[in-house]
This record gives structure tokens, sequence and C-alpha cells, in this order.
């Protein structure tokens, strides 16, 4: 009982660290994979990988974590971030019982359309907000660039992740 | 079914509705300005810093270890640059500093002599100094004459004892042939012989005061002036007394310090010409008229007081 609460409490510290490292990635060296001037959400990938593989609450507090250091980062009003992450999280969680297909064209595709969701809520949260920044030219311009570029890196993060979390499982029998 | 149990069956919806009711709640209210704000904040600059430190680290020890390798020459030939340039530079604050003290050396000298305007002096350059002499870069040729005195700025240095041509021999208060008379500045006292003199060792750079009268208050600390006996012009400050010893018979002893210690010395002003009291009180004599410009009009800019009467007996005013 014992060492399952003791794997039980690494996982959670690994998956901790695992969602601050890329909330830390992607707010502070955002340059890393920037391209054309696009730089994939993380987070949202994290988010869906941590939807279809844990659940929905997982993914919320994902969101949750990831979302603070951006609002942080950004300068932007806590719960910004927040709110859009927590939202797909829990959409995302709720169909991935659904999700049949393990293709990673098919979590690729997840992420996309989680991401360009998650762009079209963060432009109209900011609209309400400030209404003379408009709502067509963000989604143009950030949602839909980051949306794809976040889908395209989506099997190597997926693969990254998984080789972490599920390697794990499988070395300690299936117990978690 | 009590509410326990419905959080539990509905935990993913009730955790979606706080946070979002929080996130909601923080976007209504605006916390950019609160302690939660600030809290997070911190947290959060908190926690990044080890990997920004890291990202540093990772990023610019590779970056430098490879300029090290690829510009090992540049940088060693730059190294040998900065170190000569470093040299030269060195080189250049001793010539700087040297100069600077040169000529607070000499605004020293320039303000001492605006401020004795009784004394007629000639700034001279010490050529060398050795066991308490000095030669100087000034002879006969300058006006310089044996006995005159040689001050600075802080007080007496000697006097002169031989004169050449170009160069003449100063005789400081740290050797024997010096003897200047003397006195205490608080009360006026003088030796019985009235001159100050050195001991007439070489290993000391005192000089002395013999023959007090044992009955006279001298005390350490007192400082000893030129007195009016004295080939310089009385009040010029010599040193201070820093022992006084009382010997088996009459007298007393006290040994001074000189203010000057002649052998950090690089100029020095001989006294030429020291005016009279009376005279420095009077002025200098009254210049004769001159023609200013050509036009005929003669001007004086001294007194124009009506002169004295004539006091003479009449007999000696219209002698033969």
């Amino acid at each position: 009982m014992s060492t399952v609460r003791n794997d039980t409490l690494r996982e959670f510290l690994l998956w901790f660290v695992a969602i601050v490292f890329a909330a830390l990635i992607q707010t502070n060296w955002p340059h890393l994979l920037r391209f054309q001037e696009v730089t994939p959400d993380i987070i949202m990938v994290l988010v869906v990988y941590f939807a279809v593989e844990h659940g929905e609450e997982r993914a919320m507090f994902t969101g949750v974590i990831g979302g603070l250091y951006q609002d942080v980062t950004v300068n932007t009003t806590l719960g910004h971030h927040v709110l859009c992450y927590v939202l797909i999280g829990y959409t995302i969680g709720s169909l991935a019982t659904r999700l049949i297909s393990e293709h990673a064209a098919v979590k690729a595709g997840l992420v996309l359309l989680a991401s360009f969701c998650q762009g079209v809520l963060f432009a109209l949260i900011q609209y309400a907000l400030q209404p003379q920044r408009g709502i067509l030219y963000p989604i143009v311009t950030n949602a839909v660039p980051i949306a794809f570029y976040s889908a395209v890196i989506t099997p190597v993060i997926f693969l990254l992740v998984d080789r972490i979390f599920h390697k794990r499982k499988v070395i300690s029998g299936g117990i978690l | 079914m009590n509410a326990g149990r419905i959080v539990s069956e509905y935990r993913p919806l009730v955790v979606l509705i706080v946070l979002s009711a929080l996130s909601l709640f923080s976007l209504a209210t605006g916390t950019e300005g609160t302690v939660i704000h600030h809290g997070i904040a911190r947290i959060v600059k908190v926690t990044s810093y080890p990997f920004l430190k890291l990202r540093y680290v990772t990023v610019n020890t590779p970056v430098r270890i490879y300029h090290f390798i690829a510009d090992y020459n540049a940088v060693y030939t730059q190294n040998k640059e900065l170190t000569r340039e470093v040299a030269e530079l060195k080189k250049n604050e001793a010539v700087l500093d040297n100069i600077r003290r040169e000529n607070m050396r000499l605004r020293k000298m320039v303000g001492f002599a605006a401020e004795q305007p009784r004394f007629t002096l000639k700034p001279v350059a010490i050529l060398e100094s050795y066991r308490g002499m000095l030669h100087i870069d000034a002879g006969a040729l300058a006006g310089i004459k044996p006995s005159m005195g040689v001050i600075t700025g802080d007080g007496v240095v000697g006097v002169v004892t031989e004169v050449g041509d170009f160069t003449s021999t100063v005789a400081t208060l740290h050797h024997m042939d010096c003897r200047i008379g003397a006195m205490v500045l608080r009360n006026r006292l003088r030796a019985y012989d009235g001159v100050v003199q050195a001991t007439g060792t070489d290993f000391s750079h005192l000089c002395v005061m013999e023959y007090i009268d044992m009955k006279y208050e001298v005390g350490i600390g007192d400082i000893i002036v030129t007195s009016p006996e004295s080939q310089f012009p009385a009040g010029l400050p010599i040193g201070r007394i820093t022992a006084v010893r009382s010997g088996d018979g009459l007298w007393k002893r006290a040994e001074i310090t000189p203010f000057v210690d002649p052998y950090r010395l690089d100029e020095v002003m001989v006294i030429i010409k020291a005016a009279e009291e009376q005279e420095f009180l009077s002025g200098s004599p009254v210049m004769p008229l001159r023609d200013v410009g050509g036009d005929g009009i003669v001007t004086n800019s001294q007194s124009t007081a009506p002169e004295m009467p004539d006091i003479r007996p009449v007999q000696e005013r219209y002698a033969p």
C-alpha cells in the first residue's frame, strides 16, 4: 500500500515538474521553438495529453498551473489563460472517453481543435476585457498559426511524455 | 444522497465549476495589484529562477568554450596588447602623478610667495641632496649670495653656505654648518647662544636648542621660529620641540623636529631680499611721475598727500 502511495506521489511530482518545465519553456524560452514568429502552445498539448490519458481533472489542473505561469509572465489578469485551459481540458477530457483511436494524427487533430478553441476563447475574453483590440485579428494572426504549429509538434511531445509516464507504468507492473 | 457523495460522483464537474468561478472572479475584479497576484507572481519567479539560471549556464558555457577555443589566438594577441597597454598606461599614470605632485608643490610655493610680499623669493630646483647638504640650481649669476636663507612654504630649510657661478650649496637643519637664530614662539625665549643647530649625527634628523636656562619654561610641542637676530626674517617656522632634557648644570636642552624634511624636497625658495619691517609697513618708495598715453597728462598712482614740512635747522638747509 505504501509502495503504491510512494509511486503515486512520485508520479504526481513528476507530473508537476513536467508542467512547470513546459510552462517555463513556453514563457521564458519561446524562441527555442519559434518558427516564422509562431510559437507552439506546449501547455495546450500537455493539457490534451493528460485529458486523453488521465481524464479531465488532471487536464484541468495542468491548465491551472500552466495558465498561472503564463498569466504571470505575460502580465495578463490572473485567470485569463487559466479559464481557457480549464474549459478546454474539461471538454477534451470528456470527449476523450469516446476517443477510440490511438493514431497520432487523431491526437494531433484533437490538439489542433483544442488549441484553436483555446485561441478563440482567449480572444473572446480579451475582447470582453478590452473591446478596442478587436476579435478577428487575434484569431487570424495568433490562434490559427499556433493551433497548426501545436498540432505539428504534438506527436513528438506525446511521444516524450508517454515515454516518461507510460514507461514507468510498464516497469511498475501496471500497478498504477 | 448526501453532498459528499454528489461531489465525489461529479468531482470533475465540481472542479470545473470551482476553477471557472475563481477565474471569472479574478477576471471580473482584476487582481493585478492584489496580494494574491503578487504571491503567485513571486512563486512563479522563484520556481523559474533555477530554470533560467540553468538555461543561462547551458547556453552560455558552450558558447564561451567555443569562443575560447576558436578565438584563442585572437584572445592571446589581445591579451598581449592589453598587457602592453596597461604598462603604457601605468607609465603615463606615474608621469601624470609626478606632474600633479609637482603642480601642487609649485602652487603651494606660489601661494606662499604671494602671501609674503615683504620677501623677494627665488624659486630654485634642487639638483642633489646628500647628508644634509643641498645643491641648488642657481648661483652667483642668479643673484645668490652666501648666508642667504632658504625656505619652503612649510618653514625654514637652511642657509646658503657656498655659491658657485651656476649652483650653490645649502646647509640644511640636518647639517652642522647650519646655525639659525631662533626663539620659542610662545614666549620669545632664546637660548644662551640664541641658535638652533643640527645634532651632529647623520642618523638623527633632529636639531637642538642648547643652553636654555633652567629657570625658563619650555615644553614639548612648543613651536620654534626664527628670531629677529637671525639672517632670516623673524617668525618663520623652524620646527616643534619633541623633547626637553635637563643636564647636570644650569642648562636645559630642547630637541626639535624640523617642519621641513630636506630629503623630500624638489624645489626651494631662496630669500633674495627681505624688506625691513618698517619698510614693509610703510610701503614701497614713491614712484616718479610718468606721462601716460603721451598726451601730457602725468599721473601718479602713489599717495597724493602733501609733503611733510622740512624741519631741518636753517643753517643746515642753506649750508653750502
